[in-house]
């Protein structure tokens, strides 16, 4: 629709320059001219314009031969001009042959894309791809990867479950169309396949492509049902050949932004416990209080710093490039102390080399070890930012003497319970309430001594062969080798008598260390001819892709459970030896065998047409050997508008410089929901046990079957139909695109609850489908005045997610209660036919009776009673928009990027504040708009009246408006001049300092609306206490030898 | 390229699946049918024991079937704290109660695996075979009496069901489905080893003739079928392989010491091993309800060494009615002493840390280390303190305190005799035998001997019975549901004014609050029977949920 409007736009547009044109059409002498025009290797040229200038409606176009006559009048010139090609003018004067050799257009020649198996003119697509370049990742404070393309692209959402240090993010392309987990695009790095891309420094990258739609992503099969990303990092190419030396660093001090999304005042904490009817007054006469107010956010948080180093070298010449690179991250996130951290160091080596004029080799080898230590966060016990939004402000921070401890405390101080503490005392124990997260420093400590690190190597080698002009034979072997080991070491702790997480006796200890070798062998043929106006390019393949994983863990728990409890025996070498232990292994493999192709066909540059075709088969463990194979078609095609003659009769390249329609439909596969024999139902072989003696206790050991078996499981298939319009106007300097698209994914896999009376509780079944409709605009302006320069950039997607179909067994899937589990609330997620996919189910807050102060639910069903079925649809977490704009200006040495991104129309339940434990501390924003007697007008009823009332905690009442914009980056920069750094023999440098995530807009009154969501499958937007975004100062400086 | 296209052989993709085997291949001989039948008790186990599933549900079963009683209170930390129990005392849940829903599914789950025995080899033709279908059958109908005592016409799941098999309720309602049970264990009792003796300590951790004919009599009973009853329970009696522990060892049958006593009919059996891991065994271990059963103690001014766990959730009190009653009946009876404690008995008495009891009384009620020092006191409780299923040292191995390792009692030998009881005083009692049985209970629990009427009956099973499953079943059944009503209106807290109000001397007293509103009135006629959870209803179409709960 906005495509139509467009289009009109562009016809007003011009009728007026025609109109403007026309009018200078003068009668003068003719004379009759001719010649050919070729290009730089003497090709002719078909299809290029030959036009008079000042007077368009003069002109002809070359034939096949690349021949041309025209008349024109004396004393004129012609304008020659060819997509791709550096337009000519040349003035006839007394030539009656002028022959024409068309230089190629290097900036326009830039403008490929990567596409699977291949590199496409980005005009000559007809699918949907997304690319993003890799200024974009320059800079920039995040470490990961996924993060750094966090608005950048239309279309691609970027998940951030958590800001603490070394947190992966989660890629979205084009919604949700899975009702599990898996709902990730597949990554490809440098052509290699990998599980995430959390290795990868953002510097590293050169170009990000996102195939969105399906025809692009067809390709790639069963796999591509989610989206494909095609990264690829640098090579030292695109340095022409030049070396140079490049040291990057960046200092980055980060901090908790918001410290008063709940309660952290001692007279509003009291006040509020009041209203809640809590007998606080008694308590605060008993334990004779002394006016301590503790902020829980300021005392566990502080500012820290992450260091960022990076050092490139790279070079070449005609004949290969090279490039290297060191990239050093030691990143301390804001808990005190040093136990949110990540460090990474990573080595990138590429290169690649022109052997023989028919042979070129080339390599990408990447080797990163990472180390990540972290807190918990998002559990409903046992967890940092559970804790310190819970506990009250009463109590301080330390104890420092048994006498202050609450008596429960003391009398497990007295039972010689392990009670934490560090230098500057104990850990308090809050004698008013009794939440299970206890003390935020003995859920940081109880594991502290717990980190997993992580060593992958992966790396490419690949031969190009040119037996002959137009066929390049592929044939590239990738392998990633993962090494990942973890420890825990967690002590017994008494921090509240809480059933569930306020204590423990127990050691325990645990130690995995797993191996993957996974190798990928790809041979492909493309082989490219133009005949004429006929451009045919066919490509064929095959891949085999094997993945072998062997895993070992062992682990123990005890109250007894070490020979000794030094840092130096905290090994499971010093388990006692009279323990039982936990041990496994099971080495895995798993593999698959796929064939593809692609044809495409364009006309004149005007008309483009694919076919892409992939069969893929997967190993026993995934499917079922009579469904073990699937087969991926798709078809797409293009209309270059801009290159029809009454386009480019009409108008003038300088204002609408291209303009194309594309259209594809295809289909692809998620083959990620299958795993472990799904399709099966075998015998779990003594794996039961009961003991048939009281005395002995002696074991016995049964079979029994592992469930109800379904051999008809398949992948979940998804059908998209794209269009697509691109534009670039005024030259180049607006550039347009939007696409609308509409995605059908079948075949979810969908665990049919079975009748409970069955006795097995489910069973699996491709059951569900979700249709994701959406609209994408990309609008870019650049533009340059003088020494001043400047861009915008933005992205807008709509998106809207529906369950279009559910088997009526699976009824409606619900998923766990309360968001985390441990909880009692009723509110929960559902899977229904109808409905956005997981949306908040839950009771209807119509308000507060302003007379009594009572919450108002609302009775869906009428039966006078609030109940279950009154329990309905009261909001969804997935956005409805999200959008970006990147500003950019330069002037002199100067540089500014303003980059800002947000979500529109998602919801967050905040399951902090709850019903039960009055005591319990909770969002500020409960305290300050709840019903009293002097406010009556309040949002939120009488805290008495709901202080257990899980129909009101269950309610939309803490459900909120979790839309935000964010501004992501506020960077400025300043090169040194030439004139300054060639006497200091540097070719570059730049500071530059920068502030990330400072400023959020946002309604949602919790800590941080970005990372406010679990990351199980059905709980988005559920906020149990979550690692914000912590606010960045980032200062650096790039320097190029 | 063209090596590429061949190197692919399809072989390739054939990866084999560890650790199972194919279901044709099982299922043949009388080891097979050990090994399903040993899975059977597994799943057995632990759905009669743990807590998998749903959230800190402890035995949802056990729970289910006492917490609804006039016998019991919801007690523990305050008002919604562990609001589940609080539902469920207070008649204020709904068919997504977390202890409903588990108990209403782990029965199907339990006869699921007892129908995976059943359907394989209810053919077989060796002893070892017959054995085990009888097995799984006396299992399967136990499920089903207590389906049909929770919900009435529960559906009937008499074989495997398919995946897409919606059972209606079973159209011979409850008192069909009782007799329907009752009918099956009296056929499987043939096939079932007998318990050898009254020593066999094995003999009462799985289903043997004389859990069929407890099951069976408990079933006519509840059916209303007096004379079915008489002559199953009667073969109990019999048999002559049960008997009561004498009155000092009363107290044993709910401690690990009694595992398979002589007294016991059907226990979970649960033994510490170093054969699985701490977390596999706290899935079979009833350790969160010996955490609930045990009292508050970080409320208590010192931590009383006898108790097996640090700190207990509190969450079980006796009402003050029930209590009284049974003091007046039993007066100082070994059985009410092992059951609850008077205030002396419990502030002056008991031993609260070594050398607590060498203090004069007038120390005594000065010491700072014995009294409830939190001001809140002990919420739910009122003077007389729960002791029957409290958790002493030998309840917990030594590993953690906080892991029981007690079996679970389903039936003892005093239940058979006080349904006998039953039976002789409303049907007759010609041979004495229901007056013998009476006066056996009585006079081993150390209570006053009476004649044998209903009433009589009653108040005795009530008071040996407390906290074991048959309160609540059976003030449905007897429809004396009068006292129910005052569930969940005035809730007391018990509290030291040593403590509260700073007193010179000791003084335990009892404040009140009502938390559900003054006057609440709980009990109502729909909730003789639970809801199907609101997870079957869901499910299973043909599902005809019961009255006043639609």
């Amino acid at each position: 629709m906005k495509g139509n409007s467009f289009l009109k736009t562009i016809k007003i547009l011009a009728i007026f320059v025609l109109a403007g044109l026309c009018s200078s059409n003068a009668f003068a002498q003719n004379r009759s001219i001719s010649g050919t025009v070729v290009d730089n290797q003497g090709i002719p040229v078909i299809g290029a314009s030959v036009i008079v200038v000042g007077n368009s409606t003069i002109g002809t176009i070359t034939d096949l031969d690349g021949k041309y006559t025209l008349s024109v009048p004396s004393g004129s010139s012609i304008s020659v001009s060819f997509i791709g090609y550096e337009t000519q003018v040349i003035a006839v004067g007394n030539q009656s042959v002028i022959n024409v050799i068309l230089s190629e257009d290097s900036e326009f020649l830039e403008e490929t894309v990567v596409v699977g198996y291949g590199v496409q003119k980005k005009s000559d697509l007809t699918g949907s791809v997304a690319s993003v370049n890799g200024d974009d990742f320059l800079s920039r404070s995040t470490t990961n990867a996924a993060a750094a393309i966090q608005g950048k692209a239309a279309g691609v959402q970027i998940l951030n479950m958590s800001g603490a240090p070394g947190q992966g993010s989660s890629i979205r392309v084009r919604g949700y169309s899975s009702n599990g987990g898996n709902l990730g695009p597949l990554l490809i790095v440098d052509g290699l396949k990998v599980n995430n891309i959390d290795y990868l420094d953002p510097e590293m990258i050169e170009s990000m492509e996102i195939l969105k739609d399906a025809a692009s992503a067809a390709i790639y099969g069963a796999e591509a049902g989610n989206g494909v990303v095609l990264i690829t990092t640098k090579s030292g190419a695109s340095n022409n050949g030049k070396s140079s030396i490049t040291y990057g660093l960046k200092m980055t001090n980060q901090f908790m932004g918001k410290v008063d999304a709940y309660i952290t005042d001692a007279q509003e904490y009291i006040d509020y416990v009041r209203m809640k009817g809590g007998q606080i007054d008694a308590l605060l006469e008993q334990y004779h209080y002394d006016g301590t107010s503790t902020n829980w956010f300021k005392e566990t948080f502080e500012p820290s710093w992450t260091k960022q180093h990076t050092l490139t070298i790279q070079g070449g010449n005609n004949n290969g490039h090279y490039l290297t690179s060191f990239n050093y991250v030691d990143d301390n996130g804001m808990v005190k102390g040093d136990y949110d951290t990540y460090n990474r160091l990573g080595v990138t080596i590429n290169a690649d080399y022109n052997i023989y004029k028919w042979l070129t080799l080339g390599t990408n080898l990447s080797v990163t070890n990472t180390k990540t230590k972290s807190v918990s966060q998002q559990s409903n016990f046992s967890s940092v930012f559970g804790a310190v939004c819970q506990i009250d402000p009463l109590t301080p921070f330390y104890y420092t003497d048994p006498s202050q401890f609450k008596p429960e405390m003391l009398n497990a101080y007295n039972r010689g319970e392990h009670i934490m503490r560090d230098e500057n005392g104990w850990y308090a124990t809050s004698k008013y309430s009794d939440s299970p997260n206890g003390h935020p420093f003995i859920q940081r400590d109880r594991n502290k001594n717990q980190y997993g690190s992580n060593l992958r190597i992966n790396g490419t080698i690949y031969a190009n062969i040119t037996p002959f002009k137009g066929l390049v034979i592929t044939s590239r072997f990738g392998s990633r080798i993962t090494q990942s080991n973890s420890h825990n070491f967690t002590e017994p702790y008494w921090g509240t008598s809480a059933s569930n997480g306020g204590f423990s006796t127990n050691y325990s200890i645990s130690a995995n260390v797993n191996t993957g070798m996974y190798y990928q062998w790809e041979n492909f043929a493309n082989y490219n001819v133009d005949l004429g106006k006929h451009s045919i390019g066919a490509m064929a393949g095959m891949s085999y892709i094997n993945q072998t994983n062997d895993n070992a863990s062992i682990s123990a728990n005890d109250p007894d459970l070490m020979t000794g409890y030094e840092p130096n025996m905290q090994y499971i070498n010093y388990i006692k030896s009279n323990i039982m232990k936990t041990v496994s292994n099971s080495p895995s493999r798993s593999a698959s065998i796929s064939y593809f192709g692609r044809l495409t066909y364009s006309y004149d540059n005007r008309y483009n047409l694919q076919a892409n075709f992939r069969a893929d088969a997967f190993d026993s463990s995934k499917l079922a050997k009579r469904s073990r194979w699937g087969y991926f078609p798709s078809f797409s095609a293009g209309w270059t508008i801009s290159n029809e003659s009454f386009v480019r009769d009409n108008i003038s390249r300088n204002v609408l410089s291209f303009l194309k329609l594309r259209a594809s439909w295809g289909r692809n596969g998620n083959i990620n929901v299958l795993n472990n024999y799904p399709y099966d139902a075998t015998l779990s072989l003594n794996s039961a046990w009961f003991q048939y003696h009281v005395e002995d206790g002696e074991l016995s050991l049964g079979s029994a079957p592992n469930g109800i078996a379904n051999p008809d499981l398949k992948w979940e298939t998804s059908d998209q139909v794209d269009v697509g319009l691109d534009a670039r106007l005024f030259n180049n300097r607006l550039t347009f695109a939007a696409d609308w698209y509409i995605k059908d994914t079948k075949g979810l896999l969908v665990s049919i609850p079975l009748p409970v009376e069955v006795g097995v509780s489910s069973v699996m079944k491709n059951a569900g489908s979700i249709r994701n409709t959406g609209f994408e605009f990309e609008l870019g302006w650049k533009d340059v005045i003088g020494e001043f320069s400047y861009g915008i950039n933005g992205n807008l997607s709509f998106l809207k997610n529906k369950v279009t179909y559910l088997d009526e067994l699976a009824g409606r899937i619900t998923a766990s209660r309360g968001g985390v589990s441990g909880t009692d609330n009723p509110i929960h997620t559902v899977f229904e036919e109808g409905q956005p996919i997981w949306y908040f189910e839950g009771y209807r807050f119509l308000g507060v009776d302003s007379a009594t102060g009572a919450a108002k639910i609302d009775d869906v069903n009428k039966d006078g009673v609030i109940s279950e079925a009154d329990m309905t649809y009261i909001g969804s977490a997935f956005p409805d928009a999200t959008y970006g704009i990147t500003l950019t200006a330069a002037w002199k040495g100067f540089d500014l990027t303003v980059f800002g991104t947000g979500t529109v129309g998602n919801d967050i339940f905040n399951c902090v504040s709850r019903a039960g434990d009055p005591f319990r501390n909770g969002l500020r924003y409960f305290y300050k708009n709840s019903w009293s007697e002097s406010n009556k007008n309040a949002k939120l009823p009488d805290p008495r009246q709901v202080v257990t009332d899980w129909h009101f905690f269950g309610s939309s009442a803490c459900l909120f408006d979790g839309s935000f914009f964010k501004i992501k980056q506020m960077q400025l920069g300043y090169s040194l001049p030439r004139t300054i750094l060639q006497k200091v023999r540097l070719s570059n440098l730049r500071l530059f300092v920068s502030l990330d995530d400072m400023i959020t807009f946002t309604k949602y009154p919790g800590l941080d609306p970005e990372t406010a969501t679990t990351t199980a499958t059905g709980g988005m937007g559920f906020d149990a206490g979550s690692y914000p975004t912590m606010k960045k100062v980032l200062f650096g400086v790039t320097v190029t030898l | 390229m063209s090596l590429g296209f061949v190197a692919c052989n399809q072989d390739l993709l054939e990866i084999p699946q560890k650790g199972v085997t194919t279901i044709d291949n099982f299922y043949q001989t009388d080891e097979d049918a050990e090994s399903a039948l040993t899975a059977m008790y597994a799943n057995w186990a632990a759905g009669m024991m743990t807590t998998v599933g749903a959230p800190g549900n402890f035995i949802p079963w056990y729970a289910l079937f006492n917490l609804c009683g006039d016998d019991f209170r919801s007690a523990g930390k305050q008002y919604g704290a562990s609001d589940f129990y609080g539902e469920l005392n207070e008649f204020r849940y709904d068919s997504q109660n977390t202890v409903v829903e588990p108990v209403y599914s782990r029965y199907y789950s339990m006869i699921y695996y007892a129908n995976l025995v059943i359907d394989h080899f209810k053919d077989g033709t060796s002893a070892t075979m017959k054995r085990c279908v009888a097995e799984a059958r006396t299992l399967r109908a136990y499920c089903h009496m207590m389906l049909a005592i929770g919900w009435g016409a529960a559906p009937l799941a008499d074989h495997l069901l398919g995946a897409n098999e919606n059972l209606p309720n079973y159209e011979g309602g409850q008192k069909g489905l009782l007799e329907w049970a009752a009918k099956e264990c009296e056929e499987a009792a043939a096939d079932l080893d007998e318990r050898k003796s009254t020593a066999d300590k094995d003999g009462a951790v799985k289903f043997t003739k004389g859990v069929a004919w407890t099951v069976a009599g408990k079933a006519y009973l509840f059916a209303g079928n007096y004379a079915k009853a008489r002559e199953n329970l009667k073969k109990v009696i019999d048999s002559g392989k049960y008997a009561l522990v004498p009155t000092e060892r009363w107290a044993e049958n709910f401690h690990a010491s009694g595992d398979g006593n002589e007294e016991k009919i059907l226990d979970v059996n649960f033994v510490y091993t170093t054969a699985r891991t701490n977390n596999q065994l706290s899935l079979r271990s009833k350790w969160q309800q010996l955490n609930s059963w045990c009292w508050r103690t970080d409320r208590l001014a010192s931590f009383p060494s006898w108790i097996g766990i640090a700190v207990g959730w509190g969450c079980c009190a006796i009402p003050y009615e029930f209590a009284q009653e049974f003091l007046e009946n039993d007066g100082d009876s070994p059985r009410r002493k092992a059951s609850f404690l008077t205030p002396d008995e419990f502030m002056y008495e008991m031993e609260w840390y070594a050398g607590s009891q060498e203090l004069s009384q007038e120390e005594k009620e000065k010491d700072p280390k014995r009294g409830i020092i939190n001001t809140d006191g002990l919420y739910g409780n009122n003077i007389y303190m729960p002791l029957k299923n409290m958790p002493i040292k030998e309840d917990v191995t030594n590993n953690s305190r906080t892991f029981g390792y007690t079996n679970q009692l389903v039936f003892r030998y005093a239940e058979v005799l006080l349904m006998y009881a039953e039976v002789a005083a409303v049907d007759g009692d010609a041979d004495g035998l229901g007056l013998k049985c009476l006066n056996d209970i009585q006079r081993r629990a150390g209570a006053p001997v009476t004649a044998l009427t209903l009433d009589n009956v009653k108040k005795e099973k009530g008071f040996e019975m407390w906290l074991e499953c048959c309160r609540w079943p059976d003030q449905i059944r007897w429809g004396d549901t009068e006292k129910l009503k005052n569930h969940g209106n005035k809730i007391p807290s018990l509290k030291d004014a040593y403590f509260t109000d700073g007193e010179a001397t000791h003084r335990l007293y009892v404040t009140y609050s009502y938390p559900n509103g003054e006057g609440y009135s709980a009990f109502q006629e729909k909730h003789k029977l639970f809801p199907y959870p609101y997870s079957a209803m869901q499910t299973n179409p043909n599902l005809q949920q019961n009255p006043g709960w639609e």
